[in-house]
């Protein structure tokens, strides 16, 4: 009996086990998967009445519409650009004053530490009013420039946050070993920390391209000219119009998930520890 | 002599350390703390883009409290924040507790669930826009088919389907982020802490509350706090999906001040909007920072 039972358990427990899996993955995907739909069919099938959940036809008429009637290649090389500057710049600001907060003893340095994360967290709308009269005084409007620079706010201090904690893993003795070698602190930071930081530093520099890439509000505050555009705003656009093409914005928005997806990939195990940046370790 | 190497390797490290920290101080200066506090002075001001400020006093705060559409907007948000963060913890929970199982694939699996948060935040809302459309979408479509509703359902610019709508949509995209972060704390928990439950004969439900809840408490507490600041200050979700319509039925902090703002370019009033605010969120941002800085 006692067999019975545990066998009889143990199928209720399979059974509830795929019952769950599969409906967190089919919450989870169908988006992605209507989304994937919608951009490899007609118009004519889009729109139709009658609809269907699956595809009868397969075309590629939607990406070669978005690809010739719209700027979408343009608001491509925009976000590449500015996701690509504002990575670089972070990096370096951010590198050098990691290494400093953590191995060098300046006066305020746990303020300043405090300081960065306190500036991660300060959201973007709060401060895009006066960030917006300060790129029109600085007549900066409309430059893919003005959002490099606003995109520092909150790229250079999550940079520095995840290197920080980071470099909290860098054994001190190392340090401690070169400067005894007779090395100076400044050449501690070339060549003991930076050869160490790489999965730090790439990790980091993910991180801030993605955030930059996606990111909207200063992108659609400061840029008006839509050659100037960002891929966020640039096919957001695309559905003001009178018509919607909703088969052309899908095929967009697979585009625009590549890269985000391809460096999701590579730094999916980086992930979590990126997020909790070591500090959500409880 | 000793303490004069010291001192002058004290200095030293003050000398390099401020060339190094110099841009970051820049930045942090020159493009948070600046605007911080131009909102401020902004807030007591006329100011038309191009046009010197015009000094009014309060005068952009009392027309704030006296707008009906402030109130409305200040209830969706802590509406849309409350309802939000809870849910988002409670599936990203179900989550964590679910992918804390072994079983094969489950690096797949995990990856799978967590591609809502890893896509940019406007194909989400796009999508989902579309999903949503009252003429073609597919949700109206499905529920059609299954008998739910005998019609579609204008999911977007229905004053009272609006808001839970796009609230829907912010919980689809972060919930996986706090699963993630849920479920890596669920994995620190010792595995001596089961052993010694079983042996206790615990159930599973005494498990949850006595051993995983209390091993978690610490990253439950940031996430939520995070969540908050975050899912307060979310724009581009409601601004994609129903800009705040109809009639400012889904109206949040975030799609007010921009239009206020942006659209129609009374800086002055927008600041004061962002002012009313920035008490709630500056002093959560203390406290998480506080939380999370308490250990050093």
């Amino acid at each position: 009996m006692t067999i019975v039972n545990g066998k009889f358990k143990r199928i209720t427990n399979s059974i509830r086990f795929i019952v769950i899996l599969v409906l967190l993955l089919v919450i989870a995907l169908f988006p992605f998967y209507w989304m994937l739909v919608t951009s490899i069919r007609s118009d004519a099938e889009v729109y139709q009445t009658k609809q269907s959940l699956m595809p009868k036809t397969v075309t590629t008429f939607q990406y070669k519409k978005l690809l010739t009637t719209t700027n979408f290649l343009i608001y491509f090389r925009n976000s590449l650009m500015v996701a690509v500057s504002t990575t670089l710049i972070a990096l370096i600001i951010g590198f050098p004053a990691a290494f400093t907060l953590t191995f060098l003893r300046v006066r305020g340095g746990k303020l300043i530490a405090r300081f960065v994360f306190f500036a991660y967290l300060v959201p973007p709308i709060l401060v895009f009013i006066p960030m917006f009269s300060l790129v029109n005084s600085l007549r900066l409007t409309n430059t893919l420039f003005s959002l490099v620079l606003t995109y520092l706010t909150f790229s250079v201090p999550f940079v520095t946050w995840l290197l920080l904690s980071y470099f909290r893993s860098i054994p001190t003795s190392l340090m401690d070993a070169a400067l005894i070698d007779g090395c100076t602190k400044f050449a501690t930071m070339r060549l003991i920390v930076l050869p160490l930081s790489g999965p730090g530093v790439a990790t980091a520099g993910i991180f801030a391209f993605t955030l930059a890439w996606n990111e909207f509000l200063f992108a659609l505050t400061f840029v008006t000219s839509d050659k100037l555009r960002t891929i966020p705003v640039g096919i957001s656009g695309l559905i003001m119009g009178d018509v919607y093409q909703w088969g052309m914005i899908m095929a967009s928005a697979i585009m625009a998930s590549i890269p985000a997806i391809v460096f999701y990939i590579i730094a999916q195990r980086f992930v979590i520890s990126g997020l909790t940046a070591g500090s959500v370790k409880g | 002599m000793n303490r004069m190497i010291k001192k002058f390797t004290l200095d030293n490290d003050n000398m390099l350390g401020f060339l190094l920290l110099l841009p970051l101080l820049v930045v942090i200066l020159g493009l948070i703390v600046y605007p911080l506090f131009s909102v401020i002075w902004l807030s007591l001001n006329e100011k038309t883009l191009g046009m010197p400020l015009q000094f009014v006093g309060f005068r952009n705060f009392f027309a704030l409290v006296r707008n009906e559409i402030f109130y409305k907007t200040v209830l969706n948000t802590f509406l849309y924040t409350i309802v939000g963060v809870f849910f988002k913890l409670f599936y990203g929970m179900i989550i964590a507790l679910f992918l804390n199982q072994q079983f094969r694939a489950r690096n797949y699996v995990r990856g799978f669930l967590l591609l809502p948060w890893a896509v940019p935040a406007i194909v989400s809302s796009l999508t989902w826009r579309w999903i949503y459309d009252d003429m073609n979408g597919v949700l109206n479509f499905i529920l059609m088919k299954l008998h739910i509703f005998d019609l579609p359902v204008c999911w977007l610019a229905n004053a009272s389907t609006a808001l839970p709508s796009v609230m829907a949509v912010s919980i689809w995209r972060h919930a996986p982020f706090f699963g993630i972060t849920l479920l890596a704390a669920l994995q620190s928990i010792p595995k001596e802490l089961y052993e010694a439950a079983d042996v206790d004969g615990a159930s599973k439900w005494q498990k949850f509350w006595n051993v995983d809840l209390p091993g978690i408490s610490a990253v439950l507490t940031v996430v939520t706090l995070i969540g908050i600041i975050w899912t307060f200050n979310e724009f581009q979700i409601v601004y994609v999906l129903t800009n705040g319509g109809p009639a400012h039925a889904s109206e949040v902090f975030s799609t007010l001040s921009y239009q206020t703002g942006i659209k129609s370019l009374r800086l002055g009033e927008a600041a004061a909007i962002s002012l009313m605010f920035l008490p709630f969120i500056g002093i959560l941002i203390t406290i998480t920072t506080n939380w999370l800085l308490r250990k050093e």
